[in-house]
């Protein structure tokens, strides 16, 4: 079912939008919530938060494209539910995202950083890199596969994947730091 | 910054962005450039040898091709008044290849049908009487999907006591509709492909009923069910039925212990099922005539083409959302009526507009935008001869397999005692088509939770079941638009 019809299902209160949602993008969602969190219990109350986040979010919202939104709605959720448990209990590829990420940006937590602007940079920065280095890095920071995985699907060594996410964090630090944000 | 400030920045990346991403990137394959050199040099040969090159720079223009097209008028709508201040304020024209419908002289058909409201179906019937709605007061939702087929079902908790349906003239033949779902687009707020939508500047609206200027006319009762019965109501039906809650049971998305007004439960079960247990305030509806003189009034452009619009409102409803990203006290009330226009000066093809529904968002008792929804251009494929109603009870009763590739099927049990009988629309959301259905309105006296929940609650839980209405000689799977060209 294309999504403008699924989301006029959400208009009309009708909740056979959700029953397509989970036919639809139920597979996404799990997959974005099992590649951060890691645990099946989660994975499942995770998925299903999200289709309430999504029941109540549109209306009034009208995303162009459902799966974006809703992924972006699991990966949310997951991330709160990542800082709700107890770091002894924590799992999945976020364990690993976090560090690799704080080589970009640094390890200091700032309560005031302007996010709108480093996220343009982050953007321009995505849209200069070949569209195998967007493919690897939006997989791995957004959707947070694990590096096997993106090696399976890239058909590649887990080594040299690495290799390639150490050198794209390294361009984007210094593309970052070279617009004046500090990391 | 700390690695997880910015995953979490990274988070808000556009769309467009996160999109590029879905699926890998294709790699090119190395290039055998003896191959290549090859293949270049027999295809200058070719083309040499033919004297395309000569014919190519001769090639005479190409005239434009005018396809049998019509108009699709795209206008935008920014913040205006209300309703005389409400100007266009772009206006372009955009031209979209559409099948043209069916010129065939039909019968102008108009099915309004509902659940306790009245209902028309003949040959010349324009007009409903329906006046007042008694919504179902608390409604409960499955969805479920068999094996064999798609199977629709709904649960009404009602405190309705009873369920009637006007009789009319049954029809020979109803027409079945195919759409694109082409839209007229508008932006509201932001928000890509509402039709018609219209935003206010925070209009002062002290109480929904004292503003009927404003607003459709309508009347809340005071009826209603306060948290800790609705609870009660939720927790018995837990109980009863021996589901397994998984989770909390939400309230809007919060957790049942949050603040605001309770309105819609949903009880998750797990495995992505969800029961949904709504608290629907009983609203009456104004007559068409009166709402329709506030939406013409609102949306001149959606009538502009229509000689003698009439407007049949067929449901309503009333919610309280709480979107995600807001806090509780930011709760949204929504008022939402679905409706349709009949051009009662097109004799050619009644269906001609469909508005799909009409949201009033209230936003802290103000008004800030109305939407239409809307549907046209359908594409009518004929019309076709129905079951009638006995048919379509025997063949749902006795599980008929022809039936199992229906839109719409479903089993009623002989555990069930069928209520009443609709005959109504739905878009089957997998095909685009809309296609006349039986909804039968169950009661499940026979599993003994329901009863013990009548008699706890004083509440009727009803089931709604849907049946393809089409006879079955015309049903095939493998046509393209599903329904076999009329006999």
């Amino acid at each position: 079912m294309e999504d403008k019809r699924i989301v006029d299902l959400f208009w009309a209160r009708d909740e056979r939008a959700l029953d397509a949602v989970r036919r639809q993008y139920g597979k996404l969602c799990r997959t974005i919530a099992h590649n951060l969190l890691g645990n099946a219990e989660d994975v499942e109350e995770c998925e299903n938060d999200a289709y309430l986040a999504l029941w109540n979010a549109i209306p009034p919202a009208r995303p162009r494209s459902l799966s974006a939104y809703l992924g972006r709605i699991t990966r949310n959720l997951a991330v709160n539910r990542f800082h709700a448990r107890g770091a002894q209990k924590r799992g999945g590829e976020l364990v690993e995202l976090l560090p690799e990420l704080c080589e970009v940006v640094g390890d200091t937590v700032e309560d005031a950083f302007d996010g709108a602007h480093t996220l343009s940079l982050v953007t321009a920065f995505l849209q200069e890199e070949t569209a195998e280095y967007r493919w690897l890095f939006l997989r791995r920071y957004w959707y947070g596969d694990s590096i096997a995985a993106l090696a399976e699907q890239s058909r590649c060594g887990e080594s040299t994947v690495k290799m390639r996410l150490a050198r794209q964090r390294e361009r984007l630090r210094a593309y970052l730091q070279e617009e004046g944000v500090s990391v | 910054m700390n690695g997880e400030q910015f995953f979490e920045l990274l988070g808000e990346l556009d769309e467009s962005v996160i999109l590029a991403a879905a699926a890998p990137p294709k790699r090119r394959r190395p290039v055998n450039v003896w191959l290549l050199t090859a293949a270049a040099a027999v295809v200058i040969g070719v083309l040499g040898y033919a004297g395309l090159m000569r014919v190519w720079q001769d090639a005479p223009p190409v005239e434009p091709v005018t396809p049998s097209t019509t108009a699709v008028t795209t206008t935008s709508w920014q913040n205006a008044g209300i309703p005389s201040a409400i100007t266009p304020s772009v206006e372009q024209t955009t031209t979209t290849a559409k099948q043209t419908t069916s010129t065939a002289p039909t019968t102008a058909t108009t099915i309004d049908l509902h659940m306790t409201t009245t209902q028309v179906v003949g040959s010349e019937s324009t007009t409903t009487t329906a006046v007042t709605v008694d919504l179902t007061t608390t409604s409960t939702t499955e969805n479920f999907t068999t094996t064999s087929a798609t199977a629709v079902s709904s649960t009404w908790v009602s405190d309705t006591t009873t369920v009637s349906v006007t009789k009319g003239t049954m029809p020979n033949g109803l027409p079945v509709l195919n759409s694109d779902y082409v839209v007229e687009t508008d932006r509201l707020n932001g928000y890509t492909d509402v039709v018609f939508g219209y935003s206010f500047e925070e209009l002062e609206v002290p109480s929904i009923t004292a503003a009927p200027s404003v607003l459709p006319v309508y009347t809340v009762t005071e009826k209603r069910y306060e948290r800790d019965s609705m609870t009660d109501i939720i927790e018995r039906y837990m109980t009863m039925t021996d589901d397994t809650l998984v989770g909390d049971i939400y309230d809007d998305g919060k957790s049942a212990n949050g603040t605001g007004e309770r309105f819609r439960y949903h009880i998750n079960r797990g495995q992505g099922n969800f029961v949904m247990l709504s608290l629907i305030k009983p609203i009456t509806l104004g007559t068409p005539d009166q709402w329709l003189a506030q939406v013409t009034a609102y949306c001149p452009a959606l009538f502009e083409t229509m000689q003698q619009p009439t407007l049949h409102r067929w449901n309503g409803s009333r919610w309280w959302n709480k979107p995600y990203t807001t806090s509780p006290a930011t709760a949204q009330e929504t008022v939402t009526f679905y409706a349709r226009i009949y051009d009662a000066a097109q004799q050619t093809d009644a269906a001609s507009k469909w508005l799909d529904g009409v949201s009033l968002k209230i936003e802290d008792g103000k008004l800030t935008a109305l939407c239409v929804m809307f549907e046209e251009n359908y594409q009518k494929l004929g019309d076709y001869p129905i079951l009638s109603v006995a048919e379509a009870t025997a063949l749902a009763r006795e599980q008929c397999e022809t039936l199992k590739n229906y839109p719409y099927y479903t089993i009623i049990s002989e555990n069930y005692e069928i209520l009443s009988t609709e005959l109504v629309y739905m878009p089957h959301s997998a095909s685009g088509l809309r296609v006349p259905l039986y909804r039968f309105l169950v009661t499940t006296d026979g599993a003994a939770y329901m009863s013990e929940l009548r008699a706890e609650t004083g509440l009727t839980m009803y089931y709604a079941v849907y049946v393809t209405a089409v006879l079955p000689a015309y049903w095939t799977p493998e046509s393209r638009d599903r329904f076999i060209t009329q006999k």
